[in-house]
Protein backbone atom coordinates (compact mmCIF):
# COMPACT_ATOMS: atom_id res chain seq x y z
CA UNK A 1 0.00 0.00 0.00
CA UNK A 2 1.51 3.44 -1.05
CA UNK A 3 2.14 5.36 1.80
CA UNK A 4 0.63 8.56 3.04
CA UNK A 5 2.52 12.05 3.20
CA UNK A 6 1.26 14.36 5.28
CA UNK A 7 0.48 17.70 4.60
CA UNK A 8 1.27 20.58 7.27
CA UNK A 9 -1.08 23.19 7.00
CA UNK A 10 -0.73 27.02 6.26
CA UNK A 11 -3.17 29.63 6.46
CA UNK A 12 -5.38 28.77 3.95
CA UNK A 13 -5.10 25.66 3.68
CA UNK A 14 -5.93 22.88 6.32
CA UNK A 15 -3.37 20.00 7.78
CA UNK A 16 -3.70 16.81 6.32
CA UNK A 17 -2.73 13.61 8.57
CA UNK A 18 -3.50 9.94 8.01
CA UNK A 19 -3.41 7.46 11.28
CA UNK A 20 -2.51 4.04 10.14
CA UNK A 21 -4.05 2.17 12.96
CA UNK A 22 -6.72 4.26 13.51
CA UNK A 23 -7.47 4.60 9.81
CA UNK A 24 -8.42 7.90 10.23
CA UNK A 25 -7.90 10.36 7.89
CA UNK A 26 -7.59 14.54 9.89
CA UNK A 27 -8.50 17.05 8.23
CA UNK A 28 -7.78 19.82 10.10
CA UNK A 29 -7.59 24.19 9.71
CA UNK A 30 -9.01 26.57 7.23
CA UNK A 31 -9.29 25.84 3.89
CA UNK A 32 -9.55 29.05 0.90
CA UNK A 33 -6.92 28.59 -1.29
CA UNK A 34 -7.26 30.31 -4.56
CA UNK A 35 -7.08 26.76 -6.54
CA UNK A 36 -8.79 24.27 -3.74
CA UNK A 37 -9.02 21.54 -6.78
CA UNK A 38 -5.07 21.27 -6.99
CA UNK A 39 -4.79 20.93 -2.78
CA UNK A 40 -7.45 18.42 -3.08
CA UNK A 41 -6.17 16.49 -5.62
CA UNK A 42 -3.91 13.90 -4.38
CA UNK A 43 -6.34 13.79 -1.42
CA UNK A 44 -8.85 12.50 -3.64
CA UNK A 45 -6.88 10.28 -5.44
CA UNK A 46 -5.67 8.69 -2.24
CA UNK A 47 -8.96 8.23 -0.59
CA UNK A 48 -10.26 6.57 -4.10
CA UNK A 49 -7.03 4.47 -3.99
CA UNK A 50 -7.66 3.53 -0.17
CA UNK A 51 -10.84 3.57 1.35
CA UNK A 52 -11.59 -0.02 -0.09
CA UNK A 53 -8.72 -1.85 2.13
CA UNK A 54 -9.63 -1.86 5.60
CA UNK A 55 -12.31 1.17 6.03
CA UNK A 56 -11.78 4.82 6.76
CA UNK A 57 -13.11 7.51 8.74
CA UNK A 58 -12.52 10.74 7.29
CA UNK A 59 -12.56 13.15 10.36
CA UNK A 60 -12.96 16.76 9.56
CA UNK A 61 -12.34 19.56 11.49
CA UNK A 62 -12.26 23.09 9.08
CA UNK A 63 -12.81 26.29 10.38
CA UNK A 64 -13.65 27.98 7.39
CA UNK A 65 -13.88 26.85 3.51
CA UNK A 66 -14.72 28.60 0.38
CA UNK A 67 -16.78 27.74 -2.08
CA UNK A 68 -14.31 25.43 -4.16
CA UNK A 69 -13.09 23.84 -1.07
CA UNK A 70 -16.72 22.80 -0.54
CA UNK A 71 -17.10 21.47 -3.95
CA UNK A 72 -13.66 19.30 -3.40
CA UNK A 73 -15.04 18.05 0.00
CA UNK A 74 -18.05 16.82 -1.72
CA UNK A 75 -16.19 14.91 -4.14
CA UNK A 76 -14.31 13.01 -0.96
CA UNK A 77 -17.39 12.50 0.33
CA UNK A 78 -18.79 11.27 -2.66
CA UNK A 79 -16.07 8.44 -2.59
CA UNK A 80 -16.91 7.66 0.59
CA UNK A 81 -19.96 7.49 0.04
CA UNK A 82 -19.93 4.86 -3.17
CA UNK A 83 -17.72 2.85 -0.76
CA UNK A 84 -20.16 2.62 1.72
CA UNK A 85 -23.20 1.56 -0.76
CA UNK A 86 -19.94 -1.11 -1.63
CA UNK A 87 -20.15 -2.50 1.75
CA UNK A 88 -17.09 -0.77 3.16
CA UNK A 89 -16.66 0.02 7.32
CA UNK A 90 -16.13 3.64 6.34
CA UNK A 91 -17.61 7.20 8.30
CA UNK A 92 -17.23 10.99 8.40
CA UNK A 93 -16.98 13.09 11.04
CA UNK A 94 -17.38 16.59 11.13
CA UNK A 95 -16.26 18.97 14.10
CA UNK A 96 -17.21 22.79 14.60
CA UNK A 97 -16.61 25.55 17.33
CA UNK A 98 -20.17 24.93 19.45
CA UNK A 99 -20.13 29.25 19.41
CA UNK A 100 -20.33 29.16 15.38
CA UNK A 101 -23.48 28.29 14.33
CA UNK A 102 -22.83 28.41 10.43
CA UNK A 103 -20.28 25.86 11.05
CA UNK A 104 -22.35 23.30 12.02
CA UNK A 105 -25.24 24.52 9.46
CA UNK A 106 -22.02 23.51 7.06
CA UNK A 107 -21.56 20.14 8.04
CA UNK A 108 -25.19 19.54 7.85
CA UNK A 109 -25.70 20.64 4.77
CA UNK A 110 -22.59 18.12 4.05
CA UNK A 111 -25.01 15.13 5.85
CA UNK A 112 -27.78 15.93 4.14
CA UNK A 113 -27.87 13.81 0.74
CA UNK A 114 -25.16 10.78 3.04
CA UNK A 115 -26.54 7.11 3.69
CA UNK A 116 -22.77 6.66 4.90
CA UNK A 117 -22.30 6.85 8.55
CA UNK A 118 -22.19 10.49 9.70
CA UNK A 119 -21.61 12.29 13.15
CA UNK A 120 -21.20 15.99 14.12
CA UNK A 121 -19.19 16.98 16.74
CA UNK A 122 -19.78 19.96 18.98
CA UNK A 123 -16.44 21.45 20.52
CA UNK A 124 -15.59 23.87 23.14
CA UNK B 1 4.47 69.56 -7.72
CA UNK B 2 5.25 66.70 -5.81
CA UNK B 3 3.50 63.23 -6.82
CA UNK B 4 1.74 62.34 -3.02
CA UNK B 5 -1.26 63.53 -1.67
CA UNK B 6 -1.25 67.04 0.53
CA UNK B 7 -2.79 66.95 4.52
CA UNK B 8 -5.85 68.25 2.63
CA UNK B 9 -5.82 65.32 -0.03
CA UNK B 10 -5.65 62.89 3.10
CA UNK B 11 -8.03 64.87 5.45
CA UNK B 12 -10.40 65.17 2.42
CA UNK B 13 -10.06 61.05 1.15
CA UNK B 14 -10.45 60.48 5.31
CA UNK B 15 -14.04 62.52 5.58
CA UNK B 16 -15.21 61.18 2.41
CA UNK B 17 -15.07 57.50 3.55
CA UNK B 18 -15.99 58.55 6.96
CA UNK B 19 -18.89 59.64 5.43
CA UNK B 20 -19.54 56.63 3.31
CA UNK B 21 -19.68 54.72 6.55
CA UNK B 22 -16.22 53.03 6.04
CA UNK B 23 -14.71 51.15 8.76
CA UNK B 24 -12.14 49.31 6.77
CA UNK B 25 -10.98 49.40 3.00
CA UNK B 26 -9.02 47.08 0.63
CA UNK B 27 -7.65 49.03 -3.01
CA UNK B 28 -4.70 47.42 -4.28
CA UNK B 29 -3.68 44.36 -6.18
CA UNK B 30 -6.12 41.54 -5.93
CA UNK B 31 -3.11 38.67 -5.32
CA UNK B 32 -3.30 35.11 -3.13
CA UNK B 33 -1.28 36.97 -0.37
CA UNK B 34 -2.85 40.06 -0.02
CA UNK B 35 -6.31 38.91 -0.30
CA UNK B 36 -4.93 36.20 2.38
CA UNK B 37 -3.41 38.92 4.58
CA UNK B 38 -6.31 41.65 4.43
CA UNK B 39 -8.67 38.84 5.22
CA UNK B 40 -6.53 38.21 8.44
CA UNK B 41 -7.11 42.06 9.17
CA UNK B 42 -10.69 41.83 8.44
CA UNK B 43 -10.81 38.72 11.03
CA UNK B 44 -8.74 40.45 13.66
CA UNK B 45 -11.29 43.60 13.45
CA UNK B 46 -14.87 41.84 13.43
CA UNK B 47 -13.41 40.01 16.21
CA UNK B 48 -13.31 43.34 18.12
CA UNK B 49 -16.34 44.40 17.16
CA UNK B 50 -18.13 41.61 18.02
CA UNK B 51 -18.41 38.45 20.23
CA UNK B 52 -20.44 36.30 17.62
CA UNK B 53 -18.32 34.06 16.26
CA UNK B 54 -21.03 32.71 13.65
CA UNK B 55 -21.04 36.60 12.28
CA UNK B 56 -17.15 36.80 11.83
CA UNK B 57 -17.61 33.10 9.92
CA UNK B 58 -20.59 35.30 7.60
CA UNK B 59 -18.72 38.04 6.83
CA UNK B 60 -15.53 36.72 6.14
CA UNK B 61 -16.73 34.00 3.90
CA UNK B 62 -18.58 37.07 1.83
CA UNK B 63 -15.21 38.64 1.93
CA UNK B 64 -13.28 35.44 0.20
CA UNK B 65 -15.79 34.68 -2.56
CA UNK B 66 -15.78 38.78 -3.11
CA UNK B 67 -12.04 38.88 -3.66
CA UNK B 68 -11.51 35.71 -4.95
CA UNK B 69 -14.01 36.78 -7.77
CA UNK B 70 -12.40 40.01 -8.26
CA UNK B 71 -8.97 38.56 -8.22
CA UNK B 72 -10.19 35.48 -10.88
CA UNK B 73 -11.78 37.50 -12.93
CA UNK B 74 -8.97 40.19 -13.49
CA UNK B 75 -6.63 37.13 -14.14
CA UNK B 76 -8.73 35.31 -16.40
CA UNK B 77 -9.14 38.98 -18.32
CA UNK B 78 -6.03 40.85 -17.92
CA UNK B 79 -5.34 41.42 -21.45
CA UNK B 80 -8.61 43.02 -22.31
CA UNK B 81 -9.36 44.99 -19.30
CA UNK B 82 -6.04 46.75 -19.72
CA UNK B 83 -6.58 47.04 -23.67
CA UNK B 84 -9.54 48.58 -22.19
CA UNK B 85 -7.39 51.15 -19.89
CA UNK B 86 -8.14 49.11 -16.66
CA UNK B 87 -5.07 48.39 -14.78
CA UNK B 88 -4.07 45.39 -13.03
CA UNK B 89 -5.04 46.51 -9.57
CA UNK B 90 -8.64 47.12 -10.63
CA UNK B 91 -10.77 46.75 -7.66
CA UNK B 92 -12.09 47.69 -4.12
CA UNK B 93 -13.72 46.06 -1.20
CA UNK B 94 -15.11 48.64 1.54
CA UNK B 95 -16.23 47.02 4.96
CA UNK B 96 -19.10 49.07 7.24
CA UNK B 97 -20.99 48.72 10.19
CA UNK B 98 -23.54 50.26 11.84
CA UNK B 99 -25.38 48.86 14.74
CA UNK B 100 -25.48 45.10 14.65
CA UNK B 101 -24.47 44.79 10.77
CA UNK B 102 -21.80 44.43 8.50
CA UNK B 103 -21.67 45.79 4.85
CA UNK B 104 -19.40 44.10 2.66
CA UNK B 105 -19.31 46.39 -0.79
CA UNK B 106 -17.15 44.94 -3.72
CA UNK B 107 -16.11 47.11 -6.84
CA UNK B 108 -14.38 46.54 -10.03
CA UNK B 109 -14.49 46.65 -13.88
CA UNK B 110 -15.93 44.72 -16.19
CA UNK B 111 -16.00 43.99 -19.95
CA UNK B 112 -19.43 45.01 -21.25
CA UNK B 113 -19.89 42.05 -23.20
CA UNK B 114 -19.98 40.26 -19.79
CA UNK B 115 -22.54 42.65 -18.13
CA UNK B 116 -25.47 41.06 -20.18
CA UNK B 117 -25.14 37.90 -18.39
CA UNK B 118 -23.85 38.63 -14.96
CA UNK B 119 -27.02 41.09 -14.40
CA UNK B 120 -29.56 38.30 -14.95
CA UNK B 121 -27.49 36.11 -12.91
CA UNK B 122 -27.35 38.58 -9.79
CA UNK B 123 -31.16 40.09 -10.57
CA UNK B 124 -32.37 36.03 -10.54
CA UNK B 125 -30.57 35.44 -7.16
CA UNK B 126 -32.67 38.49 -5.97
CA UNK B 127 -35.48 36.71 -6.06
CA UNK B 128 -34.72 33.39 -4.68
CA UNK B 129 -35.55 33.32 -0.94
CA UNK B 130 -32.78 31.70 1.50
CA UNK B 131 -34.70 27.99 0.71
CA UNK B 132 -34.16 28.53 -2.54
CA UNK B 133 -30.75 29.90 -2.57
CA UNK B 134 -30.14 26.87 -0.53
CA UNK B 135 -31.52 24.58 -2.84
CA UNK B 136 -29.85 26.09 -5.95
CA UNK B 137 -26.16 25.72 -4.29
CA UNK B 138 -26.71 22.10 -4.14
CA UNK B 139 -27.66 21.98 -7.56
CA UNK B 140 -25.01 23.89 -8.86
CA UNK B 141 -22.41 22.12 -6.34
CA UNK B 142 -23.54 19.09 -8.26
CA UNK B 143 -23.16 20.51 -11.70
CA UNK B 144 -20.10 22.03 -11.52
CA UNK B 145 -17.35 19.58 -11.55
CA UNK B 146 -14.86 20.46 -9.26
CA UNK B 147 -11.97 21.24 -11.36
CA UNK B 148 -13.82 23.70 -13.33
CA UNK B 149 -12.77 26.57 -12.13
CA UNK B 150 -15.08 29.34 -14.16
CA UNK B 151 -17.91 27.64 -12.70
CA UNK B 152 -16.88 28.48 -9.21
CA UNK B 153 -17.95 31.78 -9.77
CA UNK B 154 -21.51 30.90 -9.81
CA UNK B 155 -21.10 29.25 -6.44
CA UNK B 156 -19.54 32.22 -4.67
CA UNK B 157 -22.17 34.42 -5.56
CA UNK B 158 -24.55 31.83 -4.35
CA UNK B 159 -22.29 31.79 -1.13
CA UNK B 160 -22.45 35.69 -0.91
CA UNK B 161 -26.48 35.77 -1.16
CA UNK B 162 -27.01 33.18 1.43
CA UNK B 163 -25.04 34.94 3.98
CA UNK B 164 -26.64 38.26 3.19
CA UNK B 165 -29.21 39.35 6.07
CA UNK B 166 -31.10 40.76 3.38
CA UNK B 167 -31.10 40.27 -0.41
CA UNK B 168 -27.77 40.78 -1.97
CA UNK B 169 -27.64 44.81 -4.29
CA UNK B 170 -25.84 45.90 -6.92
CA UNK B 171 -25.14 48.19 -9.44
CA UNK B 172 -23.64 48.88 -13.15
CA UNK B 173 -21.93 51.98 -14.11
CA UNK B 174 -21.38 52.38 -17.81
CA UNK B 175 -17.92 53.61 -18.60
CA UNK B 176 -16.66 54.70 -22.13
CA UNK B 177 -14.27 52.36 -22.94
CA UNK B 178 -15.91 49.00 -23.21
CA UNK B 179 -15.74 48.23 -19.67
CA UNK B 180 -18.57 48.82 -17.13
CA UNK B 181 -18.00 49.93 -12.95
CA UNK B 182 -19.51 47.07 -11.30
CA UNK B 183 -20.36 46.96 -7.28
CA UNK B 184 -21.91 44.61 -5.21
CA UNK B 185 -22.63 44.59 -1.81
CA UNK B 186 -24.45 42.62 0.90
CA UNK B 187 -25.42 42.92 4.54
CA UNK B 188 -24.41 40.02 6.93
Amino acid sequence: MASFANIQGTETTPSVSFDVNGRRLCVIGESYPENAFQFFRPILEWARAHCDNEGLTLDLRVVYMNTSSVRCVMDLLDVLEDAHVRGRGVKVVWRYRASDSRARKMGEEFFEDLTLPNELVAEG
Amino acid sequence: MSSHPSATTLIELSSNLRRANVQLCFLGPFTSGIVQHFGAALRVYLQQQTSDESEVTGVFSVYIEMAQNIQRYNDRNSAALAACGVGASSGIIVIGRSESRTSIVAGNWVLDAEVGELERRLKELRTLDQPALKARFKQQLRSAPSADEAAGAGLGLLTVARHGSTPIEFEFMPGDRGVSYYSLSVEV
